[in-house]
This record gives C-alpha cells, structure tokens and sequence, in this order.
C-alpha cells in the first residue's frame, strides 16, 4: 500500500495534469469494459502497459507482480467459460474416460470478458501508480460529488496510513519482545494487536478533531486545489482516442 | 494589557482526571512566555484552554481584557487570533499534501484563494520547507511534520502563538532556527507561549516563566529569579540549565561572582570578571610572521598548536595588538588586556523581498561588508540569510547570532549583523540588555539608512 503510493510520487509522468490522468483512465475503463469486441480491451491493455511500464517508468517487475492476481484470475474464468458456457460445440478434448466439450459462443464470451476485466485492471493501475490521491479527490471534487464523500474519502485516506504506520509499529514491538515466537504467543499477540488497533485509531480520531477545530474546522474541510487547466492539447488528444476507441467497437464485428 | 488571562480555571477530563485546578495566569501582550512542569502536569490541557479548545469546567479565560465564549462565531474569531501548534505533529496533519493541510486554516477564515496561496508559499518559506508542497505530510521525517504543522497555524497570522514542545524532534540546527523564527514572530509583536523541556532554552529565551505541577500553578517570575530556587526546581522534576549548574558549582568553590548567568557567554564573564584579566597574561602563540609593537594580531588555532597570523584566517577566535617585537617563528605573548574594540554593526533587512529587489540589496550588502570590512558576518531571519548567501559570502553566525556576536566583540572581533526587520530592533535591545547585565560596553551600531 505504502509502496504503490511511493510510484505515484516519483514517476515520469509526475509533471502531466493529475486531473488528465484520472480522465484518461476513468474514461478508457468505462470505454473497455462496455466494448463489445475483445480487440478494443486488448488495445487498451496494450496501450496503458506501455503508458505504465515504459512512459512512468514504473519497474516491469513490480507491475508484472500486481497482475498476476488478476491475470490468475482471469485464465480461470478462460477456461470455465470455454467449457462450460454456451451450447454451439468448437472442439473437444479427451482425457481418460472424460470428455470435455469447448464452445463456439462460450469461447467469444470468454475472450471478451476476460479481455475487458484485464483492460479495466491496467486502467485502474495506471491510475493507481502514477496519480497521487490528492488529484483525485481534486477530480472528484471538480465531479461535484457530496462533501461528506470527499471529506470521508481523504479522511480515510490519511487513516489508512496511520493504521498500517501504527499496526507495524506495534508489530515490531511485540516481535522485539519475542511476541511470536510459537503459536500460542502468535495468537496472544495479534489479538493484543487487533484490539489496540482499534483503541489507538479511534484516539488518534479524535485528537486530529481536536486539531481540527483548533484550527477553525466548521464542517467541511476545505483545502487548497490544484487549479491548473488540463492543456487544450492533451484534451484534444484524449478525445481524439476516446473516439477512435469507440468507434473500433462499432466498426469491428463482434 | 494582558493578552490571555485565567481565572480560577478547572477542568476535568472526561474520564475524570482533574487537569487543571485553579489556574490564575496571566500572559502580557506581546511577551515570550514558556511554561514548565513534569510530565502530566497539565500544560498541554493549560494550551487547549487558551484557544478554546476546551471550554474550562469550571473559571474564565479572558482573551485580550474579554471573557471567552463557546458559540461558534466566537470560536472562529478566538481561534482566528490564538493559534496552537500541538505536541504531536501526525494529530495535527490531516490533508493529502503539505500546500493542502496548510491552506486549511486560512481558508477555514474565509480568505481570497489568491491571498490563502501567499499565505501557504510564506509560511513554509519562513519554516524553511519548500520542495514538499506536492508530498503527502505522512511521508515526511517527525521533524519535517513539526515544521509542516507550525507553517499551518503561521498561516493564520493569529496574534498569539502557542507552541506545546516546538523543538522536540527537531535536529540541533532545526531548534536554533526555530528559536529564532520565535524571535521573529516576536519581534512582529506576537504574543509567544511554549511549553519546553528543555531548561536552556527557556532560561535564554523566556521573559517570563510559569511553572505547573499537578494541575497547579507553583510559581511565575524571570528566568534568573526561578533558576536560583533549587528546591523549587527540583520539586518540579526540573532541572537547572547547564550554564547554570556551572557557576553554581564555581561559585560554590569560590571562581565566579554571585549573579546566576542566563547563557555561557554570561558564565564565562562571570568568571572573567570574578578572576581578572591578568590572569591570561601567560599565554604565548607561534609567530606565523614579522611582528612590531602596535601591529594587529590574530590568533587561533592550527593542527592543535596556537598560532598567530598578521590576518584574519579560517580558526582565528581573537584579535589583539602586539606589545613588543616578534621574529617570525619565535613565541608571542598574547596580551589579552590589549584587545581593540570588536564592533557590532546592525544592519536592517526588509522583511519581505519582493519581486527585483534583491539584486539591488545584493550590492548594497556587498557593498556595506567591504567599506566596513566586519572580521565576522550574522544572519538573522530567512531574508536576511538569503540576501547574505545570495552576496557569496557565507554568514558565520546564523544561530544565537546576538550572543555570537557579543563574544566576538569581547575577543576583539568586529561582526556585522544583518536582521530582517524588526528582528533588528530586537537585536539592539539584545545587545543592550547584555551590556546591562555584564556591566560592559559594546559598542554597537545600527546602519539603517543604507538598506
Ligand atoms: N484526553 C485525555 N483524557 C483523559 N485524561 C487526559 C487526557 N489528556 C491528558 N489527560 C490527563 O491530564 C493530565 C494532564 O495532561 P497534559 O497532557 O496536560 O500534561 P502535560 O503537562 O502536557 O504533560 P507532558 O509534559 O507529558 O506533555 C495528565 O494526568 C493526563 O493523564
Ligand atoms: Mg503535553
């Protein structure tokens, strides 16, 4: 968690409009996943990899290693659909006494499904790795969403990381005093654990509101936005892509 | 005129704690107050109290002559005028960014967007933290956090500032500049409250002392009237400044004079006065030229050996004249009761730089330092230290720069001061106020008009 947050920070891509980002990304996630070819999501995951991996300069490896949970995922749900979804047969394989049929429909049905969740997947990596969360709740804001949402959202935002700052804190000072050393202990421990977590959070909650208000905290967090304008250029040629994507999806057969 | 005042204040805790029971104080505008105690003593709770924070169980808390009240539009004008930077930074950070969680108490007072961005880019300026505005405060080191903090309630400009434990966590460096952004925000006539632990600082710094203990006050007054009650302050878990103890023990034994020095400058005039100066007569450096009687000397120290050097050089601490004819490679005596006079020029910087400006003060320092020729150069204050660095010269004080400058001019060195603003006056007072308590004059001058 600590990790994905440190690329968002110190990437190739730190200079270009946050509020560019998420658009490229939400829009090219919405775009992939009501695509009803599988040329379209494979494009896409195509083009946020290199975005990703070669413009960012996010490392080939850590990538490879947050995909690999969904691209598990998705061979299975490959194979289930193949086998097991639709009736028009496409071939067959025998194993022992065992036949397995694949079908005609159910194999288009799992390319494009499993094509547009790995689509969707890179999109919201791309997003998670190279935006910084600030210009998100900027986005969101300029989105006109609820101040509660975004207030709660930053707020929690910033709990996350004291929770996990205070859990590995505590962590290390229970294992500074062999708190794991066999099973009984380990047990004894992360409930200690567990339950100070608890207390702490909802401590450190309520002094940050005492911070707050001393500060003349009235209800609404307000902060200032970044206002730069996405450059007329960029907007263009975001557009321009967004276009080309969907009208791919009217001229391909599906 | 008293900028906060308590009367019989009591609060409990919720749980039941009884924090604070009785609390009369009163704080004058414009003062440096610090409040000591043991831990638990209830100066965090004493703080939350004076920007209504807490509302007190039972007792009033005046703020400026006016009893507080607790309706909201009362709230945002008290805490609009009293600021507080908490003991711990990470409660007090809360936005996604640095420029974000600063902008949020000027924008709480309802301010232009235009003058909030001035705001943010000045205080973290003056906090000396720029290069972070994009960075999400979790991912800075504690000390940088505590800067970040301070820097959101600068931007609030409120009139009086609390601090509950500023130099905690801060490097050695980061403390003297803090102490001197303290000065600096004094000098602009804000009231300054801080809670320490730190004995030193607050004996050199404070004008006034409080001393709490379990919820009480025990005990106000100067720093050098609370510093010599010993039983005062080891009842209170206290502990007395290291230049302090110092002379207690050398008065103890007979080699100093009885008035309980603030700062080491202090200390050692203490002794010098008590013993004499004849004393150092028996000094000698290695001549590293041709000496005659009246020639300018200098001396310091080279790989372990005392020398002296016609000029001015790199470890030099002293100047003085010769008395006699010295051969190159011979021993001199260093006559320390011949030392010319080390002048302290102040010179007066403006307080903020704006647009051009600063090239043409680059000259004009430039130019001030060679017509002057100073041995030694102070910085006080953030333009001040970038309008010397920006001249290529490298100031030698830029902590405790008074007292600095003080000892220099007490070994025959010339130092000139550049101050921002009104830190200048603060500065002249300093100088002053040392001269009155040593008994000793150094000259010093302000040179105003030029900048
Ligand atoms: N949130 C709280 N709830 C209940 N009791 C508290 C709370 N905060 C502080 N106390 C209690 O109130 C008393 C005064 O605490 P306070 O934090 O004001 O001390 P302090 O003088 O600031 O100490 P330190 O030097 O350790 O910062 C202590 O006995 C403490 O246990
Ligand atoms: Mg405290």
């Amino acid at each position: 968690m600590q990790f994905l947050e440190q690329f968002t920070l110190k990437n190739k891509l730190n200079g270009v409009s946050g509020k560019l980002k998420t658009l490229f990304a939400v829009l090219t996630l919405l775009v992939c996943s009501f695509s009803t070819t599988f040329i379209v999501p494979l494009l896409v995951f195509c083009i946020m990899l290199a975005f990703t991996v070669v413009v960012a300069g996010i490392p080939p490896r850590f990538y490879a290693k947050l995909m690999l949970a969904p691209a598990g995922f998705g061979l299975v749900s490959f194979v289930l659909m193949l086998f097991f979804f639709g009736k028009e047969p496409f071939f067959s394989i025998h194993a022992g006494g065992l036949t397995l049929t694949a079908t005609k429909d159910g194999f288009d049905m799992a390319l494009i499904s499993v094509g547009r969740m790995l689509g969707s997947v890179s999109c919201l990596l791309f997003l998670a790795l190279t935006t910084p969360m600030a210009d998100i709740f900027t986005v969101l804001k300029k989105l006109k969403l609820p101040d509660v949402f975004i207030d709660l959202s930053m707020l929690i935002y910033r709990f996350i990381v004291v929770m996990v700052e205070e859990a590995l804190r505590m962590e290390y000072a229970q294992k500074m005093r062999l708190g794991y050393s066999d099973v009984k202990g380990s047990f004894r421990a992360l409930s200690l654990l567990a339950g100070n977590l608890f207390v702490r959070s909802w401590d450190s909650a309520d002094k940050m509101l005492t911070a707050m208000n001393s500060r003349g905290y009235d209800g609404i967090i307000h902060v200032l936005d970044d206002e730069s304008p996405i450059p007329r250029l960029h907007l263009l040629g975001l557009a321009g892509f967004e276009l080309v994507l969907v009208s791919l999806n009217l001229i391909l057969p599906r | 005129m008293h900028a906060l005042e308590t009367v019989d204040v009591d609060f409990r805790y919720p749980n039941g704690t009884h924090a604070l029971q009785g609390v009369n104080i009163k704080i004058k505008t414009g003062s440096k107050i610090a409040i000591l105690g043991p831990n638990g003593a209830g100066k965090s709770t004493l703080l939350y109290l004076f920007n209504a924070t807490f509302k007190p169980t039972s007792g009033t808390v005046f703020l400026n002559g006016d009893s507080m009240h607790y309706d909201s539009s009362s709230l945002r004008s008290i805490r609009q005028k009293v600021g507080i930077v908490f003991q711990n930074s990470d409660e007090q950070l809360f936005a996604p960014t640095v420029k974000q969680d600063v902008s949020f108490g000027p924008l709480n007072l309802r301010l232009s967007v235009e003058e909030v961005e001035k705001r943010v880019s000045k205080s973290l300026n003056m906090v000396g933290i720029s290069g972070f505005e994009n960075l999400p405060p979790h991912n800075l080191s504690t000390g940088e956090k505590k800067k970040v903090a301070i820097a959101g309630v600068l931007a609030m400009e409120p009139e009086i500032m609390i601090f509950d434990e500023p130099l905690s966590g801060l490097d050695p460096r980061g403390q003297a500049e803090l102490t001197e952004l303290l000065d600096q925000l004094n000098a602009d006539e804000k009231t300054i409250i801080v809670t320490t632990h730190r004995m030193d600082f607050a004996a050199e710094w404070a004008d006034e002392i409080w001393i709490l203990k379990n919820g009480q006050v025990i005990k106000k007054g100067e720093p050098n009237e609370i510093f010599s009650d010993m039983s005062l302050i080891h009842g209170a878990n206290l502990q007395v400044p290291m230049p302090i103890q110092t002379h207690n023990e050398l008065y103890l034994r007979g080699f100093a004079n009885k008035q309980v020095p603030l700062s080491v400058l202090e200390l050692v005039e203490s002794v010098i006065e008590f013993s004499g100066e004849d004393e150092y007569n028996n000094y000698y450096a290695l001549a590293k030229d041709d000496f005659a009687p009246h020639d300018e000397c200098f001396i310091g120290f080279e790989n372990g050996a005392l020398v002296a050097f016609p000029e001015d050089f790199k470890n030099c601490f002293a100047r003085f004249r010769c008395t006699e004819q010295v051969r190159e490679g011979k021993q001199i005596p260093i006559d320390l009761s011949n030392i010319p006079e080390g002048k302290v020029w102040i010179v007066r910087t403006p307080s903020s730089l704006e647009g051009g400006a600063e090239i043409m003060l680059v000259t004009v320092v430039r130019g001030l330092i060679d017509s002057k020729k100073p041995h030694r150069i102070g910085a006080m204050g953030t333009v001040a230290k970038s309008i010397v660095k920006n001249t290529g010269l490298n100031y030698d004080f830029g902590g405790e720069v008074v007292n600095s400058a003080v000892s220099a001019s007490r070994r025959g060195l010339s130092t000139m001061i550049f101050a921002t603003g009104k830190m200048a006056d603060l500065a002249a007072k300093r100088i002053a106020y040392l001269n009155q308590r040593m008994g000793e004059e150094i000259c010093f001058q302000m040179v105003d008009e030029e900048l």
